[in-house]
């Protein structure tokens, strides 16, 4: 099936790559005396231009070690990584290319504005648009009250906002963002939503990684998604969200026991969050209103209907199997 | 493609090596005597030390002679041991064989007040085969001290003439020679040697020690080096 | 080109808003205006035992201010990974690394600069006078902070910023020490062991090379074309270390 969505995603032929991962491995020694640690392993995947793409997995996966190698700040073990169609080894390969880091990571004797004007000029950008774009920028994230005030000074949140600010310096035209919006306060989510939105509307390439799953399902394109350094799935987000809702969550106060029996002989499943409540789960296949009929007439309370969606979540972690495994052990014992 | 940067990355580490080797070469070949010989003179003596200063051999020697100044000053003021005396000028004299006004001052002051003429012999030679030709004060102070200590004519006389031949001397210093080897008006020499001293030094401590000296001689008094001095003709 | 200046201006930037810069720096003015008093106690040569202290003072710290702010700097950069700044952009590792290097150079000398004029203005209180061998004396000692600087850097790439602090210390001992080892070779009997001491003492740095303090301060004169090869010796030094911390750098993941 996989392999379906992979051909169907990736046109090799219709479009130039933006980045291209060839049986990636990295693994790690701590220390000497360690045993070596596989972050990222034998990964191949290809991203293509002007789309918006998911890197998404648990925590752990090896999603910031790929972006690392991507930049060329980490050295893949083996196989090999094209960023703009040139090998990553290559700096000329990062021309055109903003990066957000997960943690703002800024020189503490700047200013705002010095490490904006910094990044600036190291993108040997012509000097005369500087101030102008500085503003551009600093007033995109509204941040343009702090531009003289040191970096130091700035709430985590602020940084994270810099960060942006530095990242959307000079009109890049492919940006890689590492869990970005990390670190940010409700309204610093919206304003990031907004400035992607933009990006996408002007017909920037992103790629960003993330395990905030409604995020994935709001922005994305398509999503790559990673686990224990293995590529799981890559595929259309639209064709995820399309195989449609699993089936219907019914909360109700109480059940007796006549009452389980009868739903679970028409396949309803039956689980208690608390002794004073229940949550009954109607499959696709079963008919959610006679169920609804059958509680209204033993005089049970419905305290809430909702259908569950085979959200991103289910379908990514039911794909690399003993991960999925991992997190319902997790639920029951919860 | 790896393999080319693996040969160029040696190459470059090679051609850079060679050419500080030759730098090394030619920069230790540089060096002639006269920047040796201070490390040379300690080398065999004071190992120890010399390693521990690094860089700072002249710098410690600055400190330590500024130390035995001090010291000078209390022993005078006060116990007038000066044990350490001896050790202290040889030491800065060791770390630092280009500093003069320690010689000056080992030829004039350590027979006195260290009563050890032959370690300002020792120190003064030191000097003697590191300034050369280059400073008449240092013979001249030999001259005096074979004279005054050790009743050796002949052997100051010869530092005379050596010191007198030197750029600067001043003219008296040949006339002292000539005055040793024909044994003749030796009566005013010791008056001549104290003035003449007292003229080339600027140390203040040694200069008061010689005034005084001189102002004992004038005025007839017996003292413990007179008696060394032969008597008048 | 442009954007090695841009991270050495950077760099120059963050050690003057650095607190240890000041404080060695204020620390030195103290020990060149103490040196005044040093001077008088000595009694005679003061001008002399003077020079003598304003040269190891600046050379003392020149040393403390590349170990602690060079050493410290690149360390900080990785740890911080407010070098993630720079190389996520197309700036090749080389460039960074020569960048932090020229930085701290312009930092140090614009520092002996200052040092130079206190120096200088206390010699001439002191009726000495400021000369040619003087301005010899402090090229030299800049020479061989260039050569501890990128050696400096070179250690920061290769290990922990403790570890590279003590390695730069080591390797300013190991470069003085090594006119002894010259000596050694130079009086071995067995050929042997002499070639092997020779080989040593050919590459390993010799800062001896650098110190002309005593031939300074004892007008003993400095000939410029000795000063012109130390000079040389010191950048070829610099730039081998340079290339080494380079590929050391090149290699690291980050």
């Amino acid at each position: 099936m996989f392999a379906i969505f992979n051909l169907i995603a990736g046109h090799p032929l219709l479009t130039m790559s933006l980045l291209e991962f060839k049986e990636v491995t990295k693994s790690y020694r701590k220390h000497f005396w360690t045993s070596r640690f596989t972050a990222v392993d034998e990964l191949s995947f290809r991203v293509e231009e002007k789309r918006i793409v998911g890197f998404v997995g648990p925590n752990g996966a090896g999603k910031t070690t790929s972006i690392k190698m991507l930049l060329g700040l980490v050295k893949p073990t083996s196989g090999t990584i094209l960023l703009n169609g040139r090998p990553v080894s290559d700096p000329k390969s990062r021309v055109g290319i903003a990066y957000l880091s997960e943690q703002p990571y800024f020189y503490e004797h700047l200013s705002v504005w010095e490490s904006l004007e910094f990044g600036y000029k190291l993108m040997k950008l012509p000097s005369a648009a500087r101030k102008k774009e500085i503003d551009r920028v600093l007033e995109t994230v509204e941040l343009t009250e702090v531009a003289g005030k040191r970096v130091l000074e700035l709430s985590k949140g602020m940084q994270q906002r810099l960060s942006m600010a530095q990242a959307l310096l000079g009109d890049a035209h492919a940006f890689i963002f590492d869990e970005p919006m990390s670190g940010l306060d409700p309204l610093g989510r919206a304003l990031f939503r907004t400035i992607f939105r933009s990006l996408t509307e002007r017909g920037k390439s992103i790629f960003f990684s993330t395990h905030i799953l409604a995020d994935i399902e709001s922005l994305c394109d398509e999503i790559v998604v990673l686990s224990k350094g293995k590529l799981v799935y890559q595929g259309e987000v639209d064709r995820v969200l399309a195989q449609g809702f699993l089936g219907t969550d019914i909360r109700v106060s109480s059940l007796d026991q006549s009452l389980r029996g009868q739903l679970s002989d028409v396949g309803c499943d039956v689980s208690d969050s608390s002794p004073e409540e229940s949550t009954i789960f109607v499959p696709k296949t079963g008919d959610p209103e006679w169920v609804q009929k059958l509680l209204f007439e033993k005089g049970v309370f419905c305290k809430s209907i909702t259908r569950r969606n085979t959200s991103l979540e289910n379908l990514l972690y039911a794909s690399s199997g003993q991960e999925s495994a991992d997190r319902n052990g997790k639920k029951d014992r919860s | 493609m790896r393999v080319m940067r693996w040969i160029a990355g040696v190459l470059i580490v090679s051609v850079l090596l060679g050419s500080i080797g030759v730098m090394q070469l030619r920069l230790t070949s540089y060096k002639d005597v006269s920047w040796h010989r201070d490390t040379m003179s300690f080398l065999p003596q004071s190992e120890k030390l010399a390693p521990m200063l690094m860089g700072f051999k002249t710098t410690f020697a600055s400190y330590l002679w500024i130390k035995t100044m001090l010291y000078f000053g209390s022993e005078y003021m006060g116990a007038k041991q000066y044990r350490w005396l001896v050790t202290m000028v040889d030491m800065v004299t060791r770390l630092n064989p280009r500093f003069y006004p320690a010689y000056e001052f080992a030829g004039l002051m350590l027979p006195d007040f260290a009563d050890n003429p032959q370690a300002a012999e020792v120190i003064l030679q030191r000097g003697f085969s590191h300034f050369g030709s280059s400073n008449w004060k240092i013979p001249f102070y030999l001259g005096y001290l074979y004279d005054r200590q050790y009743n050796d004519t002949e052997r100051a006389a010869q530092y005379f003439s050596f010191a007198g031949r030197i750029d600067g001397a001043p003219a008296y210093v040949p006339a002292f020679a000539a005055t040793l080897y024909n044994e003749s008006g030796r009566k005013n020499l010791a008056k001549h040697y104290l003035v003449s001293l007292f003229k080339a030094t600027e140390n203040p401590q040694v200069k008061e020690h010689l005034a005084r000296k001189l102002q004992k001689l004038r005025s007839g008094d017996v003292r413990r080096h007179q008696s060394k001095m032969p008597t008048p003709q | 080109m442009n954007t090695v200046f841009l991270i050495a201006r950077n760099t120059f930037r963050e050690t003057v808003r650095n607190k240890v810069l000041y404080n060695v720096l204020l620390f030195a003015i103290g020990i060149i205006f103490l040196s005044i008093s040093f001077g008088e106690w000595s009694v005679f040569a003061r001008v002399q035992v003077m020079q003598d202290f304003g040269l190891a003072t600046m050379s003392v710290a020149g040393l403390l201010l590349a170990v602690f702010i060079g050493v410290g700097m690149l360390g900080r950069e990785m740890s911080r990974k407010t070098l993630y700044n720079v190389l996520v952009k197309p700036v090749p590792r080389y460039q960074f690394i020569t960048g932090k290097f020229a930085g701290l150079l312009i930092t140090l000398a614009l520092n002996f600069g200052l040092l130079s004029i206190v120096f200088g203005g206390t010699i001439l209180y002191m009726g000495g006078s400021f000369d040619s061998g003087l301005i010899a004396a402090i090229t030299l000692l800049l020479a061989e902070l260039s050569v501890i600087i990128s050696a400096s850097l070179l250690f920061s790439t290769l290990t922990t910023p403790a570890l590279a602090a003590i390695f730069t210390l080591g390797f300013y001992v190991i470069g003085h020490y090594n006119d002894l080892l010259e000596l050694e070779f130079m009086q071995q009997q067995n050929p042997l062991w002499g070639f092997v001491l020779k080989t040593v003492y050919f590459i390993l740095p010799n800062l001896e090379h650098f110190n002309v303090r005593s031939r300074v301060v004892y007008g003993m004169g400095v000939g410029w074309d000795f000063v012109g090869m130390s000079v040389l010796y010191g950048a070829l030094y610099s730039l081998l270390f340079l290339f080494l911390a380079s590929v050391s750098m090149n290699r690291k993941d980050l």
